[in-house]
Order: structure tokens, then C-alpha cells, then sequence
């Protein structure tokens, strides 16, 4: 009996933590988009990333002025492929409006021989970085699943998410990325 | 780091994601017949940033999880400090040193392939600026060492293997590291306790692994070379002390060339870290460490059918190459090219006159087809995609593979498989934020475990979705086999799909799924099939 009860307090608890874990994250991920001034997170993001050209920088240097879209990719990833053909269409017209854009390929040593050729042929104009050990996507982003998007404030807070996509995602996320212009501008 | 306000106190900013699977239903298990199968897997993850703190954080829960081990409470638990180029962390470590031949100690959750491991990690850069020097050289150092108990998933009677590891790394760069120079050095000690015959059998190894590699990016190419030689020691007690040595090696290249309308990338593999013989008695000890993972070396494809059963590399003896071609010279059209090939360099044929087993070993730099003892591997793929409307497209593809269904350690004799797959796939964006997507597969197979129909079968997949956004996708998916496997030759699936905001995605099926060979990182492992209900919800915090 004692057995028994310990296993169903055990079980009780379990589901128990199952359940808070998952309202908490209900929660507060749909109440990201909140914003303080207070904080100079930006400051936090000055770890050193590569990009396939060989440059390196810290991660604070793509922000901008304006809105930082951050796609998180892989070659394996088909919908990510098509995620980024659809910021490749957007991104002049992004950066017109203010916005800069950067990607990181999360593919690991498998793929990572190919992953400049193909960046090259497919015409991404903005920064492609890349991360086969998974220190930004994994240590930085705490990143689930693929594809994932992300706007970022100048400051480096987090204004939208996007995980998954399918096609006309991006018109939502071109939405957002005027939201968030425009309350930039009007500061 | 990238934070929400709710989290956020004074300097301190948070992080997370959480996932939570369940299924229900039943899974074919081959030998053993259909049987009920439930899981539940629950799994947190939190990174907290403090100044230049960040404190990483997993926990998990299942009742019980879909594969591999169970596991109940933190799985990871870290505490980094960052300033300037100087990189401390404590807890569970992981790393990778160029493309991995002697430290990716990488983990797959999929597989429950897991080599991180328990202990410090720290790195320091120095980078001289240009004005001391034009070539803008730049020095790196890193050097991690733990403990780890790997758990083999590839047999629930392999024996848990005891790790206790260091390793250190430098990297010379010029030109901002477009030329880079690496060195790294591994030594561990293993430690693995097996019952053999009634009897406990203790075996320690002492592996000391040097390693170069030298890596270049010049205007449109980039290369990169790494070689590796695994020198150890093994002491092995059964009825008395044993010692044995062996020298492993292994060798990986690439050379890519880029430009706007043609991308080409070549990789050659030549692995020998540890040459199976029979006649060996502790050829089984000298494997390649879980540490390491270089390269499979051959393409990760997006269809299922050719996913399901893909290549599995031995690390331990396998030489090959894969060259791939992306053209897009011609307007709206896209083409990949890719092909791959791979032999072992050891093959046995019989025994000698007192019974030992004729070991034949090539030393061709190549991969050799003319020898099914050296289990040659080849395929390849071709797909030309046309694109209309903004993310409207249509593309065709075909893929032929020959392998063979090879064990690790396995002689020849194992069985044949060859493929030759057709397939479509299109979408047509209805409207702006609508779309209908469609995958339609055809396998011809020849498969010499498979003995009805002289090993003829043929496979046949039919995917069909349509998105609403940013709200809803739903869809269907029907596989046919002319082969059976749990009295089955269809499996339906129904699925949709719901987003909550932009954090979170609600994905539910219900139906049939053929299992498959899954592989990540060059770890393999047979997924059963499954019919029945999955929920999973991932979130973004």
C-alpha cells in the first residue's frame, strides 16, 4: 500500500509539473511581445559569430536602428527553405523600410561543406551566419524546432516569434516588421 | 538575453522553450507483433542571463518517453561567463573542433543519442587588429575535459561505457580566419564491464588522439581538410591481464566552389579508426569514441521515401565522396545534382586452412564496387524545380541507391538493397495566405531481405495540405506497399496543425506511420512504426 501511494503521489506530481510547465509557457510566450526601455539587453550580445564569408563580429553588430529579423535555418529543413526565399523576395524591400536581416544556418558538420553554395546561388543578400555547434540557437535562443523566426528591437529585446511556416507567414511577418517600425519612429 | 520584460529584474533576462509530447496507440515491433504503445514527454528549457552569467537549464519528464532510456529531472544543467573573447563554462559541456573527427560531442534527443558531457569548457581569443599587422592574425585556444557514461542505443545488450576525457584545441588565423590552422589533442580513458561466459570481463582503453586541419576561403572557394590518428592502449582482465595497441586513423576534405548561378561542393571521407577483423579478439574495444562524429559525407534529403531508409556510415572503416551541384543559371529554375558513394577497406572471404577467417584489406584511395565484402554504397539524386507566383513551385525528382544492410562489424553475405524513386512535389499559393501543397512519391525497390515477389516491391506515398494563415494547416497522407509489414499494406494519416500567436504550434495526427531507419549525425537507429493519436506542443518563451 505504502508502494502504492507513493507511486500514485509520484505520478500525481508529475503531471502535476506537466501542467504548470506548460500553462507557465502559454503564458508568458504569449505575453513576449511586452517591452521595457529599462534594459540594455544589447549589451548582453556581444558574442562572437562567423558568417559563411569568413567574417566574424560580435552579435550586437546587426543591430540596427530599426527592426532585426533573425531567421534560423538548415538545409535538411525544407520549409525553412522556403521561409528564406520568401524573406530573399522581401529583404530590398525590407531594407528600404529600415529593417535589417540577418540568418543563421543551424546545420551541423554533415552539411556544413555545403551550406555557402548554396546561400550563393539562392541570391541572400544579407548576413548568413553560421552555427554548427549550436552556441547561438541552442545557448542563446534555447531554439526547438525549425524554422524559427524572430524580430528583434534595436535593443535587442524580442518583439515577435515565428516557429514553423508555410507559405503567407510572410505577410504576417512583413506586417509586424511595419508595426514595429512605425512604434520606433514615433518615439 | 532575448527577453521579455516579464522575465526580466533589474539585469537579469530569460529565455525558454518547452515541448510536450504525447502518443497513443500501438507500434509494430517486427518479431515481437504489434504492441500498445503510450508515451509522454514533457521537456523545459530555460537559459537566464545575468550580467556575464548565463545559467542553461533542461528538465524533463516522461511516463515513458517514445525511445530510448527514460529520464526524470534535469538532463542539462550549465553556468557560463563571458567577457570579452574569454568563454568559461561549468556542468554539461559540449564542443566541436573543425568538423569533428576527434570532439562532436553532439547529442540527438530524436534518437536519445546523447555525448555531451560532465564537466569545464573554457576558450580565450587573442585578435591582433590591423594596424599591428595587415594579415590580421588572430590566436585561439579551448580546452574542455568531464566525464560521461554512454549509453549505446543501438542494443539494449551493449554495456554502458565509463569516459573520462581531455581535450584541448588551438586555432592560428589570418585575413580574419579566412585561412585557418587548427591542432587538438584528445585523451580519455574508457572503462567497460561485460559478462562473458559466467564471467565478469573488465576492459580499460587509454586513447591519445592528435589531430591538424587547415581550412581556407578565397574569393568564390572554400576547402577545408582534417586529419586524425587514434593512438590506444587496451587492458583487458578475464582469467589473466591482456594488453593490446592499435592505431586508428581518419581523414576528411572539402572543397566548395560559389558563385551566383553555381554552387559546387566535393567532400571526401576516409575513415579507419578502427578496421574490423575477425581474427582480432579485441577489434570490438578499438571503436571510434562517441566523442567524435565527422561527416556522413553523403546528402540529407527532404523526401521521406528516400529518408526512410538511408545510408548507415561505419565510422570505423568507410571511404567515399559526394559531390553536389546547385544551379540556378537559368531564370525560375532551380537545380541540385548530387551523388555519393562509399566502401569499406576490409572484407573477408572464408577461412585459411587452420580456420581463420581471410582478411582482405584495399588501400585504394577511392571507393571499390566490384567487391560486396567491402559493402559499396552508392546513389544518386537529381531534382529540377520551377518556381511561379512568389512561393508557388513544382519539382520533380529521381533517385536511385544501391546498399547493402550492413552490421557494424559485419561480413559479407548481408543483403542487398536497391532503390530507384520518382517523385513530385508542388505548391500553389491559392491566395495570398492560403496555399495547397502536394508530394506524391514512387519507390521501385529490390530488397533481398524481403522474399516475397523475388524481392520486389514498390512503395508509394501521397501527401497532400492546405494552410490557412497564420492559423491552421490540415492534410492527409496515404502510404501504400505492395509489402506488408503487421498485415498492413496502407497507412493513413490525417493531421492539422494550429498556431497559438507566433510562440506556440499545436500539432495533432491520427493514423498509421511506417517506421523507418533514422539517422542523425551518423547515429542510426530503427524507428518502429506506430498507428494511433500524437499531440505535440512547442513553445517559444
Amino acid at each position: 500500500m505504502g508502494l502504492v501511494g507513493s507511486y500514485f503521489k509520484l505520478t500525481t506530481m508529475k503531471y502535476l509539473g506537466i501542467v504548470v510547465l506548460v500553462l507557465a509557457s502559454l503564458f508568458i510566450g504569449s505575453n513576449a511581445s511586452a517591452h521595457s526601455d529599462s534594459v540594455k539587453v544589447a549589451e548582453n550580445m556581444k558574442f562572437n559569430v562567423q558568417d559563411v564569408n569568413g567574417e566574424e563580429n560580435t552579435f550586437s553588430h546587426y543591430l540596427g536602428k530599426g527592426p532585426l529579423l533573425v531567421n534560423l535555418w538548415a538545409l535538411w529543413c525544407e520549409p525553412c527553405k522556403q521561409e528564406m526565399k520568401a524573406f530573399i523576395a522581401l529583404s530590398d524591400k525590407l531594407k528600404d523600410k529600415g529593417v535589417s536581416m540577418i540568418s543563421i544556418n543551424t546545420d551541423q558538420v554533415k552539411s556544413l561543406a555545403k551550406v555557402r553554395a548554396y546561400v550563393k546561388t539562392q541570391g541572400v543578400k544579407y548576413p548568413v551566419l553560421v552555427d554548427p555547434d549550436g552556441s547561438i540557437a541552442r545557448d542563446q535562443f534555447a531554439m526547438e524546432s525549425l524554422p524559427f523566426s524572430l524580430i528583434l528591437r534595436p535593443d535587442g529585446t524580442i518583439y515577435k516569434k515565428h516557429i514553423g511556416f508555410t507559405a503567407g507567414d510572410e505577410v504576417q511577418i512583413e506586417k509586424e516588421l511595419d508595426e514595429l517600425s512605425t512604434q520606433l519612429g514615433s518615439k | 538575453m532575448f527577453a521579455n520584460s516579464e522575465l526580466r529584474a533589474q539585469e537579469v533576462s530569460a529565455v525558454g522553450s518547452n515541448l510536450l509530447r504525447i502518443g497513443a496507440g500501438t507500434t509494430d515491433q517486427g518479431i515481437g507483433g504489434i504492441m500498445r504503445k503510450r508515451y509522454l514527454e514533457e521537456i523545459a528549457n530555460a537559459r537566464i542571463f545575468f550580467s556575464n552569467l548565463t545559467l542553461g537549464l533542461r528538465y524533463e519528464m516522461d511516463d515513458p518517453s517514445e525511445v530510448g532510456q527514460s529520464f526524470q529531472g534535469l538532463r542539462r544543467r550549465w553556468i557560463n561567463y563571458k567577457k570579452d573573447n574569454l568563454d568559461l563554462t561549468a556542468g554539461n559541456v559540449t564542443s566541436l573542433y573543425g568538423r569533428g573527427l576527434t570532439i562532436n560531442n553532439f547529442e540527438s534527443r530524436a534518437l536519445n543519442y546523447d555525448a555531451w558531457i560532465d564537466g569545464i569548457s573554457g576558450s580565450y581569443e587573442y585578435k591582433w587588429n590591423k594596424n599591428e599587422f595587415d594579415f590580421r592574425p588572430s590566436l585561439g585556444v579551448h580546452a574542455m575535459a568531464g566525464v560521461l557514461t554512454f549509453v549505446d542505443i543501438t542494443g539494449t545488450g551493449v554495456p554502458d561505457l565509463g569516459i573520462s576525457a581531455r581535450t584541448v584545441n588551438g586555432e592560428f588565423g589570418v585575413f580574419g580566419k579566412k585561412v585557418l590552422v587548427g591542432a587538438s589533442f584528445l585523451q580519455a580513458f574508457t572503462t567497460v564491464s561485460a559478462i562473458s561466459v559466467g564471467r565478469t570481463v573488465e576492459t580499460d582503453r587509454e586513447v591519445n588522439q592528435p589531430e591538424i586541419y587547415v581550412s581556407f576561403l578565397q574569393d568564390e572557394f572554400t576547402g577545408h581538410f582534417q586529419f586524425t590518428e587514434m593512438r590506444q592502449r587496451l587492458d583487458q582482465v578475464r582469467s589473466k591481464r591482456d594488453s593490446a595497441s592499435h592505431i586508428g586513423k581518419a581523414m576528411y576534405g572539402s572543397l566548395s566552389y560559389a558563385s551566383e548561378k553555381l554552387g559546387l561542393t566535393v567532400e571526401y571521407k576516409n575513415y579507419q579508426y578502427n578496421l574490423y577483423s575477425p581474427t582480432n579478439p579485441y577489434a570490438t574495444y578499438f571503436s571510434k569514441l562517441p566523442l567524435s562524429s565527422p561527416p556522413e559525407v553523403y546528402q540529407d534529403f527532404t523526401y521521406t521515401s528516400l529518408t526512410r531508409s538511408t545510408h548507415s556510415v561505419n565510422f570505423d572503416d568507410e571511404l567515399g565522396f559526394q559531390v553536389e551541384a546547385n544551379i540556378t543559371a537559368i531564370p525560375d529554375i532551380v537545380i541540385t545534382l548530387n551523388a555519393a558513394a562509399s566502401s569499406r577497406h576490409n572484407s573477408f572471404s572464408g577461412v585459411d586452412s587452420t580456420g581463420k577467417a581471410i582478411v582482405k584489406t584495399t588501400t585504394d584511395f577511392l571507393p571499390k564496387f566490384s567487391d560486396d565484402g567491402l559493402f559499396p554504397f552508392w546513389e544518386y539524386f537529381a531534382e529540377v524545380e520551377y518556381e511561379f507566383g512568389s512561393l508557388s513551385y513544382i519539382k520533380g525528382f529521381f533517385h536511385r541507391r544501391s546498399d547493402f544492410r550492413a552490421t557494424a562489424a559485419g561480413v559479407a553475405g548481408n543483403p542487398r538493397i536497391r532503390n530507384t524513386t520518382v517523385g513530385l512535389k508542388c505548391q500553389y499559393e491559392t491566395t495570398p495566405s492560403q496555399s495547397l501543397l502536394i508530394t506524391l512519391e514512387h519507390q521501385w525497390s529490390y530488397d533481398e531481405d524481403r522474399t516475397e515477389n523475388k524481392h520486389q516491391l514498390t512503395n508509394e506515398l501521397l501527401i497532400a495540405q492546405y494552410s490557412f494563415n497564420p492559423g491552421i494547416t490540415f492534410g492527409g497522407l496515404l502510404d501504400y506497399s505492395t509489402w506488408y509489414d503487421a498485415n498492413r499494406h496502407f497507412w493513413p494519416q490525417a493531421f492539422v496543425s494550429t498556431r497559438i500567436g507566433g510562440s506556440h504550434t499545436l500539432l495533432m495526427s491520427y493514423g498509421a506511420e511506417r517506421g523507418g531507419l533514422n539517422c542523425t549525425g551518423g547515429v542510426c537507429r530503427v524507428v518502429p512504426a506506430f498507428n494511433g493519436l500524437r499531440f505535440t506542443l512547442t513553445s517559444q518563451i
